[in-house]
């Protein structure tokens, strides 16, 4: 093996060795980021949370909204909602 | 109002309107009893409005932990997740911004315009949602802050009530606090009519719930009142202590509680011109209406 041949199996090895380091560094962060995310759920920091996933305690039948329709006739209605 | 076949009560308490309706007209009696017991044992419990209130007696308590009812403690809960899952949005510890506002009594009393009485200077204690401690029963205020249970406690009562008289009657139940819509047991057939609109002139709509859905709105000129800086509204954005700006005049969320409906309503009020999208991807079934009555629906809204 001549000394350029040897320099690139070199420089392979060490880009190999480098792209596992990288790989390593992207899996140890997303557990840390993941890690982090459950803890907030469950502590009284949370609060940048996007999403409203816990207030509702009354789902019975597996959809997360209410399908609602729309209704042109008019007649009477049982209420009416309106600001509050 | 209602169908003939149901049978609907109505009557005024919190400065808004009741409105029961039964499926089953001979449920309507129990039905009314179980409801005026629950809304005067939610309003004995948290109204920051009278001095006998439980609420009231935790202010007193500067800043000591007390043991309350297991009623407050569930109210408190409940507003303190709200809290938790807007980020802050809907914060019950703005009851001294508000009450400094003006809102500082029953709304139906608050007829006197204030004017502007000049600048002043008020100093807010800095705690938010995050300092208020509640352990089981055991509840502690920070010193000088003041509860405002009014976002979240109508519509857990709304809920309460429904739950109640469908398992007590077995019928079929709307109730209304305020526009703050639930419904329990079967529902008629075709769903619940409900009329979505502010107030008389303001776009409207029409849409039919399935029984156990709720419906919720929140508004920007509704219990609006001529506060010391001109006229105000009953919304606070928490960070700022004032009303939140005036980008949507009404946002209606349907969802499975009126609390959930109520709180995502509520918060995107405050959150304003990004609440279309943020309702949107949740999913949630929403209809806001502009300051210029344009009117947006996410795509759980039928049209």
């Amino acid at each position: 093996m001549d000394r350029a041949q040897g320099l690139r199996r070199a420089t392979g090895l060490t880009g190999l060795l480098a792209a596992f380091g990288v790989a390593g560094s992207l899996a140890v962060a997303t557990v840390a980021y993941a890690a982090r995310n459950d803890n907030q759920s469950t502590g009284d920091n949370q609060g940048t949370s996007d999403g409203i996933t816990s207030t509702d305690s009354s789902t019975d039948n597996g959809s997360a909204w209410p399908e609602l329709s729309s209704d042109d006739g008019g007649g009477q209605r049982d209420a009416t909602s309106g600001g509050s | 109002m209602a169908a003939l076949e149901h049978g609907a009560a109505q009557w005024e308490t919190w400065s808004t309107t009741v409105r029961l309706v039964v499926t089953d007209p001979a449920a309507l009696p129990e039905a009314e009893e179980l409801v005026r017991a629950e809304l005067a044992a939610v309003d004995l419990a948290c109204s920051r409005f009278r001095d006998d209130s439980e609420l009231h007696h935790v202010h007193q308590t500067a800043g000591r932990p007390v043991e309350v009812s297991e009623l407050l403690a569930e109210l408190v809960a409940v507003a303190l997740r709200a809290a938790r899952d807007t980020g802050g949005d809907v914060d019950p510890t703005v009851g001294a911004a508000i009450a400094d506002l003006g809102y500082d009594r029953d709304f139906a009393e608050i007829d006197a315009p204030a004017g502007n009485s000049g600048t002043r200077l008020i100093v807010y204690p800095t705690a938010n949602w995050r300092h208020v401690r509640l352990r089981g029963r055991r509840l502690t205020v920070p010193p000088g802050v003041t509860l405002d249970l009014g976002a979240t406690a109508k519509a857990w009562a709304a809920d309460r009530c429904a739950r109640l008289v469908a398992a007590a009657t077995g019928a079929g139940v709307l109730v209304s606090l305020g526009g703050d819509i639930a419904t329990a047991g079967p529902a008629p057939a075709g769903g619940w009519r409900v009329l979505v609109q502010d107030r008389p002139g303001e776009p409207g709509c029409t849409v039919r719930l399935p029984g156990g859905a709720a419906l919720a709105s929140s508004s920007t000129i509704s219990r609006q009142w001529l506060g010391p800086h001109g006229v105000l509204h009953h919304i606070l954005d928490p960070r700022t202590g004032m009303p939140a700006p005036r980008v949507w005049r009404t946002v209606s969320v349907a969802a499975r509680s009126c609390v959930h409906a109520n709180t995502l309503s509520t918060a995107a009020v405050v959150r304003g011109r990004a609440a279309h999208g943020w309702l949107a991807r949740q999913g949630a079934p929403a209809r806001l209406v502009s300051q210029r009555r344009q009117v947006y629906a996410t795509t759980g809204w039928p049209l």
